[in-house]
């Protein structure tokens, strides 16, 4: 099939998987009744539904692009966007937060978020000053650094956990299992311009992430730019995934898979591969998120219970197919 | 023409190179060889300004390697690795080849109608054509290799670098690939640095020898010098009988 051809039907069906979870709910909701602003239906789609579901959209196309950029950079197939660390430091953020914080109001959820922020940006930057040896970044270092930060804060995280009382070590739970379920305006107002401005970036690197995952000393002597083209989408990726996360708490799979999905129907090359994942990733966590708030409604699922569901089995399935990563 | 001056390169106190000089000369055809851990695969990332030596420099055309413009470098010297690592690259042959053109593609990679040719030139020339649609992990190693070599050749650089490209080859393969060079080299005017542990396959085409030994240059000399000083036996601690038939040597363990 020509690759246009299958653009468009993931295009397509991206769009259509989005529109219709608008609509998808513990309270479905009546098309012709949403302009009707006295109707019960006008007031969830416009005060809930459509922030969250643009939200999840948003956080689902940036988590699919950071995985994959940081799949070109490693050239390696597991790589997500938390492998580095950065949804550690983000749910440490938040953990000691919680820890110290006096009362759960509106405020606690935004100091939560301010925190979860913060820690992300520390790990990142602590784990990017690990990466230099004599001067010269080294991005398997890189890599060992990262993992290592990460099972450093998750072991900081129990600590924390261990000696916290039942209900502040359930909230810490909770923010460690990703959900959308406490996303807002604000969220929005955020992430929009934020996810925008990454992809942009990240975009205008799709002819060297081409090059960088073929091999580093391929990428030098083509005469790619190593060090700054990592540093810069290390960067990019890592404090938008910082953003989100702070927001939505960790959500797994969707970084891992959704690249390797597009990489198996429709392209490697990164000018095809950034824009379709993201579409592909925003609609794929959507519709988890459908179905998290569907399954047991009137109550729900954290999302990441469902896209790690949804998405392991989907993945085998795949693999067994295709019979190679 | 490259020109090393005196490098020295140490990983942890331990000498890797020390003290190399040496001039590769426009359209030649050069093989650097010596004994495993030697320092020949250090002394080509060297040369290709892939890593920074400890004391002394590379020029290319009066140039500094390491100081040149990468891109600009790209366009004057490129590297052929032993392998290709296709795990989240397993790009079609034509957009892998396609890669070669990076220093000359502007700000959106735009692959215009005469990058377009040059690829498809370049791939016709090391006869992969037939490939164009082929994703790289359904091919042979041969074939790989040939691709590999189409993507150095599209950066249209005047100096080749092959590091070990034989070692994975059956002997169709490695004679396609040495017919592929003598031709790039003698038709073509490339000039050729092959690092290998071939020596008949450096015999087989005629090239100038750099013999490295302990991180040191034990000696430069031509084919024929090779042979009949029997300096391959001195630089490998090793005696070997050489075969003569129509013009050609092959050397073989004693």
């Amino acid at each position: 099939m020509n690759t246009n051809i299958k653009i468009f039907i993931i295009t397509f069906l991206s769009i259509l998987i989005t529109v219709i979870s608008l609509f998808i709910g513990s309270h479905s909701i009546n098309i012709y009744n949403i302009f009707n602003s006295e109707s019960i239906d006008n007031y969830i789609f416009f005060n809930t539904r459509l922030q969250r579901v643009i939200t999840g959209f948003i956080t689902g196309g940036i988590l699919a692009v950071s995985g994959l950029v940081f799949q070109s950079i490693f050239k390696n197939p597991i790589a997500t966007p938390f492998t580095l660390g950065v949804a550690g430091g983000a749910s440490l953020g938040a953990a000691i937060y919680i820890l110290f914080a006096q009362s759960i109001s509106l405020m606690a959820v935004f100091g939560q978020t301010i925190a979860a922020l913060i820690g992300a940006v520390i790990t990142i930057l602590i784990v990017y000053s690990f990466a230099f040896i004599k001067g010269r970044l080294n991005n398997v270092t890189l890599l060992l650094a990262g993992v290592a930060v990460n099972f450093f804060t998750s072991s900081l995280i129990m600590f924390i956990q261990y000696f916290a009382d039942i209900q502040k070590s359930y909230n810490i739970t909770r923010y460690i299992t990703g959900s959308l379920a406490a996303v807002s305006l604000n969220n929005i107002l955020f992430l929009t311009p934020l996810s925008l401005a990454a992809f942009i970036i990240i975009y205008s690197y799709h002819k060297e992430l081409d090059i960088i995952s073929m091999g580093e000393y391929i990428a030098k002597s083509r005469g790619v730019n190593i060090t700054s083209s990592i540093t810069i989408l290390y960067f990019t990726v890592s404090l938008s995934i910082a953003a989100v996360v702070s927001a939505t708490g960790p959500i797994g799979f969707v970084g891992m898979i959704i690249p390797h999905i597009i990489r198996m129907y429709v392209s490697f090359k990164n000018k095809i591969l950034i824009p379709v994942s993201f579409i592909f990733g925003g609609a794929f966590l959507v519709l988890c998120d459908t179905v998290s708030r569907v399954i047991i409604a009137p109550a729900e699922l954290p999302v990441s219970v469902v896209t790690s569901l949804i998405g392991a089995p989907f993945f085998i399935f795949l693999i067994l197919k295709t019979n190679k990563l | 023409m490259i020109k090393v001056n005196n490098i020295s390169y140490r990983i942890k106190n331990n000498d890797i190179i020390s003290n190399i000089s040496l001039n590769i000369k426009q359209g030649q055809m050069v093989s650097i060889i010596g004994p495993n851990g030697a320092g020949k695969s250090t002394l080509a990332n060297i040369i290709t300004g892939i890593i920074k030596p400890d004391n002394g420099n590379v020029t290319i055309y009066d140039k500094n390697i390491l100081k040149i413009n990468k891109k600009e470098k790209a366009k004057l010297i490129s590297y052929v690795p032993q392998q290709v690592n296709y795990s989240v690259a397993d790009f079609t042959v034509e957009d892998f080849v396609a890669a070669g053109r990076y220093p000359y593609l502007d700000y959106f990679g735009t692959i215009t109608k005469e990058h377009l040719d040059k690829i498809h030139y370049y791939m016709s020339l090391t006869n992969i054509y037939n490939l164009k649609e082929r994703h790289i992990s359904t091919l042979s190693g041969g074939e790989r290799q040939k691709v590999n070599i189409a993507a150095a050749l599209a950066q249209e650089a005047e100096f080749i670098l092959l590091d070990e490209i034989s070692s994975f080859l059956d002997p169709k393969a490695k004679y396609e690939i040495n017919n592929l060079l003598v031709k790039l080299n003698q038709k073509n005017k490339y000039s050729i640095i092959l690092i290998t542990h071939h020596l008949n396959y450096a015999l087989a085409v005629n090239s100038s020898f750099i013999c490295i030994k302990n991180g040191k240059l034990f000696s430069c000399a031509e084919s024929n010098e090779m042979v009949e000083n029997n300096i391959f036996s001195s630089l490998f601690d090793m005696e070997f009988i050489y075969l003569k038939e129509n013009q050609r040597t092959v050397i073989v363990p004693k």
